[in-house]
């Protein structure tokens, strides 16, 4: 008996290729799927390292940018570019804090239920408890000068690190039709033009949409 | 005890804000301000400033200004409840529709909202960037950390989180000895 292990991005399969029996299907190997359980498998071995770079984004990433998580990208083993695109699309159009709503697609698409839920514990309860310790201490008085001053160099310091991570998607992010304009038009409609995140998506999002819709042949 | 009726509201207020601020914190600032400020007065204009900028120097999402909002109107159990009403249900639908997105993910439309949004959501991004920017970059030293930040990240292999840590002890330090 021999057993062959194929896996893709979205799907694992075993194959059984029998050789007692030459013949019995007649050449044709046949596919036993049993994606659940070899998902799981996957799973299992992806926490521990996704997990550690959570937390280490929960305490690090002020201003609460998803294009912190873009450090998650490893196309070889973790998250994919273009996974990371994808999800970073949905968010986009879902209420919410989107830092931590992408946490949550990135734990579920890598670890399930449980990743997903510890993803939105390690992205957001750092940060949670720092501020509730702050506000117990200092609100209504003024906060320390050195402490204000440290948290505000760490944060200008995470400027440099979302930037960094921003050029990294937009470099991978021109694979479809009207790529330049629809990114141009998204940037300068929320950014400097000020028209807030619904009508740049709505224009720029509908505009891309239109233009990568599908077409029939001939 | 705490007062039960502004929890109810606070209750309200944040369970609506998590379920239609599309856009983050620079969306659902403004309505934050309205109802906490001018349409309840729970806190002065000061307070919420102070809340605000509590918010803004920890690690995470800026919209955790749920807590000293929350807090600066009914305590602890103002803050615990501010910030489940505006996390949860807005966590969970991203977790049930991210759930369900995996499950279809070869449908056509899809496979489309893929393609088209890429791009859109880059664009979107580095708005986001240049908010935050805007948002933390102060001073002269902010500017030179995050540029210096950015340099090393591209250039060298030092974890960002090293980084933003001695950018953090640079600042405080700095501060100290001037003062």
């Amino acid at each position: 008996m021999q057993t062959r292990t194929v896996s893709d991005s979205r799907r694992c399969v075993k194959t059984v290729v029998s050789r007692r029996k030459p013949g019995a299907w007649h050449g044709v190997e046949k596919p036993l799927i049993i994606g659940d359980a070899m998902v799981a498998q996957e799973r299992r071995r992806r926490p521990p390292r996704l997990f550690r770079q959570l937390a280490t984004l929960g305490l690090t990433s002020f201003g609460g940018s998803p294009a912190y998580l873009q450090t998650l990208v490893d196309d070889n083993e973790g998250l994919t570019s273009a996974q990371y695109l994808e999800g970073l699309s949905l968010v986009y159009c879902l209420p919410g804090a989107t830092f931590s709503n992408l946490g949550v697609y990135v734990g579920q698409l890598l670890a399930g239920p449980g990743g997903a839920a510890s993803a939105f514990l390690l992205l957001v309860l750092p940060g949670a408890l720092t501020i509730a310790v702050l506000s117990a201490l200092f609100l209504g008085t003024a906060l320390p000068p050195a402490l204000v001053a440290g948290l505000r160099a760490a944060g200008a310091a995470t400027v440099g690190l979302a930037f960094v991570s921003c050029l990294q998607v937009v470099g991978r992010a021109r694979g479809s039709r009207g790529a330049p304009l629809s990114g141009v038009l998204a940037f300068l409609l929320a950014g400097p033009l000020g028209l807030g995140l619904v009508p740049a998506l709505l224009l720029a999002g509908g505009f891309s949409v239109w233009a990568n819709r599908p077409r029939g042949r001939g | 005890m705490a007062d039960l009726h502004a929890i109810w509201e606070l209750l309200l207020l944040f369970l609506r804000l998590g379920l239609t601020s599309f856009g983050g914190s620079l969306a659902a600032m403004p309505e934050i301000q309205r109802a906490v400020v001018q349409q309840h007065a729970w806190l002065t204009p000061t307070d919420f400033v102070a809340a605000y900028a509590i918010a803004q120097v920890a690690p995470g999402p800026s919209l955790l200004v749920s807590i000293p909002v929350g807090y600066g109107v009914a305590g602890p159990l103002g803050a615990l409840v501010a910030t489940l009403a505006f996390f949860l249900p807005s966590t969970l639908l991203a977790w049930s529709i991210s759930h369900w997105w995996h499950r279809l993910h070869d449908a056509v439309w899809i496979i489309t909202f893929r393609r088209a949004m890429a791009p859109v959501a880059a664009g979107l991004l580095a708005a986001g960037v240049l908010a935050l920017g805007r948002a933390a970059i102060v001073d002269g030293l902010g500017a030179a950390l995050a540029i210096v930040t950015a340099v090393f990240l591209l250039r060298t292999r030092v974890p960002a989180a090293v980084l933003i840590t001695g950018a953090g002890v640079l600042g405080a330090v700095g501060t100290s000895l001037q003062l």
